[in-house]
């Protein structure tokens, strides 16, 4: 088919990426969710030797401190870079298609027919960078894209509610 | 049209049945303690008088109630209005009433009543519910309400379109079969898409039959001629293949009368019934009655019976006999439970058309309805337990968008031999096919397949030896059952392309085959994790409406290439 071969030139092109800010943004997000857990086990660690818990041996502590200091690492510094490499999506104009993945990858097609309405969100984080997450909501799932710039996302909201209105027509 | 109406006086009846009918736990713990102590506490009294004057109060509210709660046909909506103290009011518009179906639960089939719900596309929350209304008063709302909204055509195509722009490609399906619609002739089409070889890729394949027949069906209300071609058709496959209708008019089926009644398609007897429920097997369900037995047992049975039962039970069972018996004895508990079960949910099942709509009913103790209109179909399944798998049989069911909190799905057919599901399908919804898996996962795939499976059981399996040294290695039987299991969910999963269908193969327990359209699909997703991705394999998914949050189907670790194939299959041409 010859659709395809233009298909595989065209390929990673395709994609357009999400803004880079959202790196920094998703960083911080992940480091205020990750904190708590590693602070609560360090807090405990470090109690139960100062209070000398018996059921709660330094080793134990030790450990567990460890590994959430290892998540907390991994999921600020390395995970929006990975998610941020492998996200990208593209508005056609019949679909909407998003690739996006972290441990599995998977590539998602929308068509426009399907789908319900477009949502913009932004919460603290987000808005502190000027981004904002678009949400295309389909009567059966919800397919996010976090993290264009407001005015990027809001105009790429008004694109796909007129392409969703126009091909249902 | 004729002013407001009410319900049967039965309504105040039927309120009164149902605050008895949440007293009855209450009862029963009495009971209970009276054959323990062979006398009441003495609280009973209280009790019992307290009861007595609550239902007789409500009796009395509800005579209220049931003046207030009134219906009215208007010539664009239906309103009911109810409510004792805070009153509410709920108009529906014809054109927007997606399914008027009746329901016999319980107290409703005691009074001899009928119970009538009007759905509409917005959620449960849109939905009405008549609770009480006399059979033939029930029968004449709905055909009423059945026709009224499909008269209007260009209300209902204004409504289908408004609904939600993701419902419109099936909002439009749906009109166009119900209705005549002269708008949308080609030049319709062209002129009103950007892209015209999508929308033709969208409308124009899928039922060649519909489009034309449409256009030349005239104005009148085409509700029982608009879906002439499976009748057409089924009279010749009949009696080739043996289908399982009995009685259907083959002549009349096409020049059949405007508000037809019902024709019934196949009822299943209670010898074939009886067949169904012994070849059903619903672990799952027994498994939760019997554990909701036990903690019952647990909190209400006096402590004297619960310990000398315990107490008999090991002294007499010990060792590995005993979890033997256990076990068979679960099993077939089970079994027969699920036979009970299946033979209260299907009793009566029978499959009707009812106009253009197929009607299925069934149900011993609550009467269930579900009329749907075949164009509305999202996907078919076809499912095989193993037992049923070996003798042959199946059980088909079909998913429907429905409004309705709980998330069944109806059945099309309990109980089918399986050389008969293609013709069974040719005359109710003949947009599906029943076809076997040809895209299979390659052999590599067996790996993923049995990984987490034997990884779960070795590691349950070695927690349990550690604990019980002797008892414990029995869990070593799990490792090649689980084994067993996981390779059989390689050997029959897979996926079919045919034309606009996509059928997808799988297994938990139970073989199931999903069948839907290109159309119905409202996201389609591929992927896989690195590892995968290296082996050259995708997994892949469909999501549906239907159900209440939507549902999706999938199979894992296809070919990349046959997943990559299906992927572009759903793709649009695009032009950006």
């Amino acid at each position: 088919m010859e659709s395809n071969k233009q298909e595989q030139q065209r390929g990673e092109e395709r994609f357009r990426r999400l803004h880079p800010d959202w790196i920094a943004a998703s960083r911080l997000g992940s480091a205020c969710f990750y904190i708590f857990p590693l602070l609560i086990a360090a807090t405990l660690a470090v109690l139960g030797v100062v209070l000398e818990w018996s059921w709660l041996p330094l080793w134990i502590g030790g450990l567990v401190t460890l590994v959430f200091a290892l998540l907390f690492v991994f999921a600020t510094f390395r995970v929006p870079v990975i998610r941020y490499n492998r996200f990208g999506f593209a508005i056609f104009e019949e679909e909407v298609e998003i690739r996006k993945g972290l441990f599995f990858i998977t590539e998602t097609l929308i068509p426009m027919t399907k789908v319900q309405h477009v949502k913009l969100e932004s919460g603290p984080i987000l808005r502190k960078y000027g981004l904002a997450e678009l949400k295309v909501v389909t009567a059966a799932t919800t397919h996010s894209i976090a993290g264009l710039k407001a005015e990027e996302a809001e105009s790429l909201k008004r694109t796909i509610g007129e392409l969703a209105r126009r091909t249902e027509e | 049209m004729s002013g407001p109406k009410r319900m049967s006086p039965l309504y105040i009846a039927f309120s009164m049945l149902k605050l008895i009918r949440s007293l009855v736990p209450l009862l029963f713990i009495f009971g209970i303690q009276f054959v323990a102590n062979g006398k009441f506490p003495p609280t009973v009294y209280w009790v019992i008088g307290g009861a007595v004057a609550l239902i007789l109060l409500t009796g009395a509210m509800e005579i209220i109630g049931w003046k207030r709660f009134t219906y009215e046909e208007e010539s664009d909506r239906i309103t009911i209005r109810k409510g004792l103290i805070q009153r509410s009011e709920k108009i529906i518009y014809y054109s927007r009433i997606h399914s008027v179906s009746q329901e016999q639960p319980l107290i409703q089939r005691l009074l001899g009543v009928v119970q009538l719900k009007i759905e509409t596309p917005g959620g449960s929350e849109g939905d009405a519910v008549l609770p009480v209304l006399r059979r033939e008063e029930a029968e004449r709302l709905q055909r009423v309400l059945n026709e009224r909204s499909v008269v209007m055509p260009d209300q209902a195509d204004r409504a289908a379109a408004g609904i939600a722009p993701s419902d419109s490609g099936l909002g439009q399906e749906a009109a166009a079969s119900e209705l005549p619609v002269q708008t949308r002739g080609p030049e319709g089409r062209e002129g009103a898409h950007g892209a015209p070889s999508g929308a033709l890729d969208r409308e124009g394949a899928p039922l060649p039959n519909r489009a034309p027949r449409d256009s030349a069906v005239p104005g009148e209300s085409g509700a029982a001629d608009g879906f002439a071609p499976p009748d057409s058709r089924a009279p010749q496959a009949r009696p080739a293949e043996g289908g399982p209708a009995v009685q259907m008019p083959s002549a009349a089926a096409s020049a059949r009368p405007k508000a037809p009644e019902p024709e019934l398609l196949y009822r299943l007897g209670p010898g074939r019934l009886f067949q169904a429920a012994l070849t059903e097997m619903n672990l799952g369900l027994a498994a939760a009655f019997v554990a909701g037995m036990i903690s019952f047992a647990d909190d209400l049975l006096p402590d004297r019976w619960v310990n000398q039962l315990v107490s008999n039970a090991q002294a007499y069972l010990t060792g590995i006999k005993a979890i033997l018996i256990i076990a068979a004895v679960a099993l077939i508990a089970a079994w027969v439970l699920s036979l009970i079960l299946f033979i209260i949910k299907f009793a009566g099942f029978s499959l009707y058309r009812d106009g253009q709509r197929l009607s299925v009913r069934y149900g011993l103790l609550e009467r269930k309805q579900f009329l749907f209109d075949p164009s509305r179909v999202q996907a078919v399944t076809v499912r095989e337990g193993w037992l049923r798998q070996a003798l042959g049989y199946a059980h088909v069911e079909v998913n429907v968008v429905s409004s309705s909190s709980e998330k069944e799905t109806p059945a099309l057919h309990p109980f089918i031999p399986r050389s008969q599901i293609a013709s069974l399908l040719e005359q109710t919804i003949p947009q599906f096919a029943f076809a076997a898996a040809e895209l299979k996962p390659p052999k590599r795939a067996i790996l993923g397949y049995v990984r987490i499976g034997l990884i779960a059981t070795l590691i349950l399996a070695a927690v349990l030896i550690y604990f019980f040294p002797h008892m414990g290695l029995w869990s070593l039987l799990l490792i090649p059952i689980v084994f067993g299991l996981d390779y059989w969910s390689f050997r029959t999963s897979g996926a079919t392309l045919d034309g606009d269908r996509l059928t997808i193969v799988n297994r938990a327990i139970a073989k199931q085959t999903h069948c839907t359209l290109k159309r119905h699909i409202v996201a389609f997703r591929v992927g896989g994790s690195r590892w995968q991705q290296k082996g050259q394999m995708l997994n892949i998914k469909a999501h549906l409406l239907g159900g209440s949050g939507g549902s999706s189907i999938s199979v894992s670790r296809l070919k990349a290439s046959d997943a990559q194939r299906i992927y572009e299959w759903y793709r649009r041409e695009r032009q950006v």
